[in-house]
């Protein structure tokens, strides 16, 4: 089957996904004005604020499947909780990426140890030390048991990056929609904003359901080998 | 850098990111599939039938409680 025809048989819910993605993505690009201040670039908001969002997601689902893992010790919960993770990490460096690339247009600088950027980057360092850990465990069980803690407690430093910009002074802009009161944020800007949430949460519900199927073939194979052992 | 400089780079660096995130998923589906198949046709090569055909085999069930 050629690549093109492949992609041709993508299942309707990754059409949906991607699909929903690509058009809030272009209305973000070519359907609203340019803002006052920043110009063009804070299109950049469109990709930049819902992977954050959706990364705070999934670190979250994350921590709740780890939670049920703790309690019933059933591997369905371990297998959300690492593919979730997974997502996650990818989302934080992505957001790291696109916030360096927005960082530059309008503070001049790739990066600075603004308290915001810090945190999100020790939460990269988090998952990424959670992915790390999990491929260096052998054993399925306590490999699910570990991870299930750090899932647990990682999330902690969540709640950290969303305050930083309240609690410490920095570069980064202080919240705009979640905040007491009402979003400062034109109100046009922001149903483009929700839309592009709304398509990202459906492609970030896409690749967790294809992450857990992956994880659940890989256990049934160690499975095989232990069974055959 | 001009703004439009600026976004594609951040628009291309995401979406690079996720569409290779996408495709490293079908590709390590179809190598975990591919491998749990080729396990399961050698077990079933070397495990001798010892079991009848109306009684499931214990690795079965413990096979059916981890797909839960």
């Amino acid at each position: 089957m050629s690549r093109a025809s492949r992609l041709l048989t993508l299942s309707p819910p990754a059409w949906l996904a991607w699909g929903a993605v690509v058009v809030t993505l272009a209305i973000g690009l070519f359907g609203v004005p340019p803002d006052r201040t920043m110009g063009d670039v804070f299109r950049i908001i469109y990709i930049h604020v819902p992977i954050i969002w959706l990364g705070f997601l999934a670190f979250f689902v994350t921590m709740v499947s780890s939670a049920f893992y703790l309690r019933r010790a059933e591997l369905r919960f371990d297998r959300i909780a690492a593919a979730s993770a997974e997502i996650g990490l990818l989302f934080t460096g992505l957001t790291i990426v696109t916030g360096s690339i927005w960082g530059k247009a309008t503070w001049g600088v790739w990066w600075t140890f603004d308290p915001r950027l810090t945190t999100t980057a020790i939460l990269f360092v988090i998952y990424l030390g959670y992915v790390l850990l999990r491929a260096s465990l052998v054993d399925r069980v306590r490999r699910a048991r570990i991870s299930a803690v750090l899932g647990i407690v990682g999330f902690a430093d969540v709640p950290i990056v969303h305050f930083s910009v309240l609690w410490w002074s920095g570069l980064h802009q202080g919240p705009t929609v979640i905040q007491p009161g009402d979003p400062t944020i034109d109100d046009r800007f922001l149903a483009v904003l929700l839309a592009n949430v709304v398509a990202f949460t459906l492609l970030y519900l896409w690749l967790l359901h294809r992450r857990v199927a992956l994880e659940a073939i890989r256990d049934r194979a160690e499975l095989l080998l232990e069974v055959g052992a | 850098m001009t703004d439009v400089a600026f976004i594609a780079a951040a628009y291309g660096a995401a979406v690079v990111g996720l569409v290779g995130y996408a495709v490293s998923l079908v590709q390590r589906d179809r190598q975990a599939r591919a491998r749990s198949a080729a396990i399961e046709h050698a077990r079933d090569r070397i495990v001798e039938p010892v079991v009848p055909a109306d009684a499931m085999p214990a690795e079965e069930g413990r096979l059916r409680a981890i797909e839960r």
